[in-house]
């Protein structure tokens, strides 16, 4: 089974999440902020895909994704979910992102976006 | 005199003397010898006559005697006459004939002893040389002869005549003699002189002929050399003497120039307006005594040249200054460096100048010296000081703007996020809502409110992005970009976007898009026509039915997209107002009302211009946009 990572400070976005991806039927593990998804990746737990917020509180989407990428050099997929397009792009320079939801879009588009990651990794 | 006189001259003067000596020597001694000869002649006769005579003396026959005289006349053409004389004296015979010069009786005598005596007369028979020739010691008597002397005159004559005559030969044989060689020499000579004085006057190209021997060709020679070494000394001395007067020309030069730049250089020294200070390098470092100043050197600080020149550098400056590391400053300097440092110098009355002092070392005639130039930096200093207190003054308002700058960013973030966050979390419920109605059953009774809510959360989507754009916009955050956009594809593309809708009204939508692009900004020219297409939707006449059509097609040197619309249409008025920020055309209008505001800033911004026809209410409206094209007719 499939384990998704979302860091997402909003409960009510959280539970949105939750009920969308019922029906893929993957695992997942809610975070408040960037810290605590790290905790969660550095405790070893394995995890196939993060669905990332930007603002966050006290370690933002943009630091998380910095410390993911660049300092563990891990190629961990992120599907960055944001209201704003902008805040997305200095994601994108740090390093590569493999999807990118706007919020308030319909939820069809996200999971089109997780299916696609899952099966290239399926794939592999 | 010349050499040709005195050859010629003495040559003759020399024979003719010894000339008149032989000849008079030869006369003199041809005549005594004649004389002594016609003495002996005369004698001899008178001893010849006496011989006769002697019979007649001693028989006293005087007939007999005067044939003898008679005879003995004639005995030699030149006897003048004979007589002979008896013991007494008294004449005995005689040749005169009639009468007998009784002067002649005493004339002469012989000898006592019995010579003959011969005496010259001079007579009326001319020069006579009487003989007398005493007969038996004069007992007898005496035979007395006389001869002419003309043939001793004759024969002395023709002598003298014959040596006159060789005389002259000579002259002239010798004279010509010597008139030749002379000639020979004197030639010589003045070709001699001739090239002399051509040399003394200075041609020394003179050669003289120098063929054969002897001593003029020697001479010649020797002439030549020395003219030859002559012409080589000249030679010399012309070489020397242009080398000379190129030396002299340059020194001269460069006196001229030295003294030129150190005019300059004193104009200079004098001129500068910083004050230039020369001194000696003391023991400890620079601060030796000031050899030499310039006048705003002096006139800087209120001194004199003598009291200037009595100070060391140390002594200009104020008290309280900081006395810097001399010792280092001079190892400097002796390293070739200009080392420039602060001081403060007081003026004579005491006032303080700040001075900027670059101070070099240099050599002069062997000493080590100190140019120090001093520059009054008072008003620079003030300046720096104005200076760093604008730029504090700046930098802290630099600082308040960039907070500011910060703070208006993240106010735009931030009301960004929060407005569309919650917007956001309205399409998720909604989402949730759905599909929970969907899967309870209850869709189509809450299909409707589901359906406004929708529409109204998509509103506010909107309302919140055109807001934000905006004011991105406004503030700057976002500047176009230049890319390559093919508007054709951009128009087809937003229509497609909108089809869902189009379709769910049955609104009618022709396009005739020319293949045309332009280098803009595509994501901003996407939101423009994506307003106007909405726009139009919005402004159709009623809920159902109606058409668009789009079109795009070059005019002149711009890319034209026209908008056309069936719907509500535009008062005359009303086409700019439209775009004034939250102008609504209609209250029941949907959307923020700053679309077209948003619309025609990017358009203008990107270089182009957008406005409205209209024909009036009812009767639709064409919203067209005009884009530069880059070149004109610029294709895909």
């Amino acid at each position: 089974m499939k384990t998704l990572l979302i860091v997402e400070d909003d409960t009510d976005i959280q539970d949105y999440y939750q009920i969308l991806l019922a029906e893929l039927g993957v695992k997942t593990i809610r975070c408040y902020n960037g810290r605590e998804g790290l905790a969660v990746i550095d405790a070893g737990t394995p995890v196939d895909l993060v669905l990332l917020d930007i603002v966050l509180p006290e370690m933002g989407g943009e630091e998380f994704f910095r410390e993911l990428r660049v300092k563990r050099g891990s190629p961990l997929p992120v599907i960055v979910c944001s209201v704003d397009e902008k805040l997305v792009e200095p994601l994108r320079g740090i390093g590569p992102v493999q999807g990118t939801f706007l919020k308030g879009d319909p939820g069809s588009a996200l999971l089109g976006l997780i299916r696609q990651q899952l099966a290239t990794q399926d794939g592999r | 005199m010349s050499l040709r006189a005195r050859l010629i001259g003495g040559t003759l003067f020399l024979i003719v003397v010894l000339s008149v000596g032989v000849i008079t020597l030869l006369r003199s001694t041809l005549a005594g010898r004649l004389e002594s000869e016609l003495q002996r002649r005369g004698v001899a006769i008178a001893k010849y006559i006496a011989a006769d005579c002697a019979g007649p003396l001693i028989s006293d026959d005087l007939v007999a005697l005067q044939l003898v005289v008679n005879a003995g006349v004639h005995v030699e053409d030149d006897i003048a006459y004979v007589f002979v004389q008896d013991p007494a004296g008294a004449v005995m015979a005689h040749s005169f004939g009639a009468s007998f010069p009784v002067a002649l009786r005493e004339a002469n005598r012989g000898g006592a002893d019995g010579v003959p005596r011969v005496r010259r007369l001079a007579t009326g028979l001319g020069e006579i040389h009487d003989v007398a020739l005493p007969l038996v010691h004069g007992e007898l008597g005496t035979v007395r002869v006389g001869l002419r002397g003309e043939s001793i005159r004759a024969s002395v004559s023709r002598v003298l005549k014959v040596g006159a005559a060789i005389t002259i030969a000579c002259l002239a044989v010798f004279g010509a003699f010597v008139l030749a060689v002379d000639i020979g020499i004197t030639n010589n000579l003045s070709r001699l002189n001739e090239a002399t004085r051509a040399l003394g006057l200075g041609d020394l190209e003179h050669r003289l002929p120098d063929q054969g021997r002897g001593e003029f060709a020697d001479l010649a020679r020797a002439f030549n050399a020395m003219a030859d070494n002559l012409q080589r000394s000249e030679d010399k001395l012309v070489d020397l003497n242009t080398l000379l007067l190129r030396e002299v020309r340059d020194r001269t030069r460069a006196e001229e120039e030295l003294r030129r730049s150190l005019q300059r250089y004193s104009v200079l020294f004098s001129g500068v307006s910083d004050g230039v200070y020369v001194s000696a390098v003391g023991a400890e470092g620079p601060d030796g005594r000031i050899v030499e100043v310039n006048d705003a050197g002096c006139r800087r600080l209120g001194y004199t040249r003598e009291e200037v020149l009595g100070m060391t550098m140390a002594d200009l400056e104020a008290p309280g200054g900081v006395a810097a590391g001399g010792a280092a400053a001079l190892e400097r300097m002796n390293a070739g460096e200009t080392v420039v440092f602060e001081r403060v110098h007081r003026t004579r009355e005491g006032r303080r100048v700040p001075v900027e002092i670059s101070a070099r070392l240099f050599d002069l005639e062997g000493r080590h010296l100190v140019m120090a130039i001093c520059r009054d930096v008072t008003e620079r200093k003030l300046a720096e000081a104005e200076l760093r207190l604008a730029s504090a003054e700046l930098a802290r308002q630099n600082e308040e703007l960039k907070k500011l700058d910060r703070l208006r960013d993240g106010f735009i973030r931030d009301v960004s996020h929060e407005l569309k966050t919650p917007v956001a979390k309205h399409a998720m419920q909604l989402e949730i809502l759905r599909s929970i109605a969907a899967r309870e059953g209850f869709a189509d009774r809450i299909d409707g409110v589901l359906a406004v809510m929708a529409s109204s959360v998509s509103r506010q989507q909107k309302v919140i992005k055109n807001l934000l754009g905006l004011a991105r916009l406004e503030s700057g955050v976002r500047s176009y970009r230049r890319e390559r956009v093919r508007l054709d594809e951009l128009l087809r593309g937003v229509i497609a976007d909108y089809e869902p809708e189009l379709r769910a009204r049955e609104i009618a939508v022709a396009s005739a898009l020319d293949p045309l692009a332009v280098t803009s900004d595509g994501e901003m020219l996407w939101h423009v026509f994506s307003n106007l297409v909405n726009n139009a939707i919005k402004f159709q006449q009623s809920p159902q039915g109606g058409g668009i059509e789009v079109r795009l097609a070059q005019e002149g040197g711009a890319a034209v997209v026209r908008v056309r619309d069936e719907g509500i249409g535009l008062e005359p008025g009303e086409r700019e107002k439209v775009f004034e920020k939250f102008y609504q055309a209609t209250a029941s209008a949907e959307g923020s009302g700053v679309g077209l505001t948003i619309c025609r800033m990017i358009v203008e911004g990107v270089g182009g211009s957008i406005w409205f026809e209209s024909a009036g209410r009812g009767t639709g409206a064409t919203a067209v946009v005009s884009l530069p094209l880059e070149t004109p007719g610029e294709t895909a």
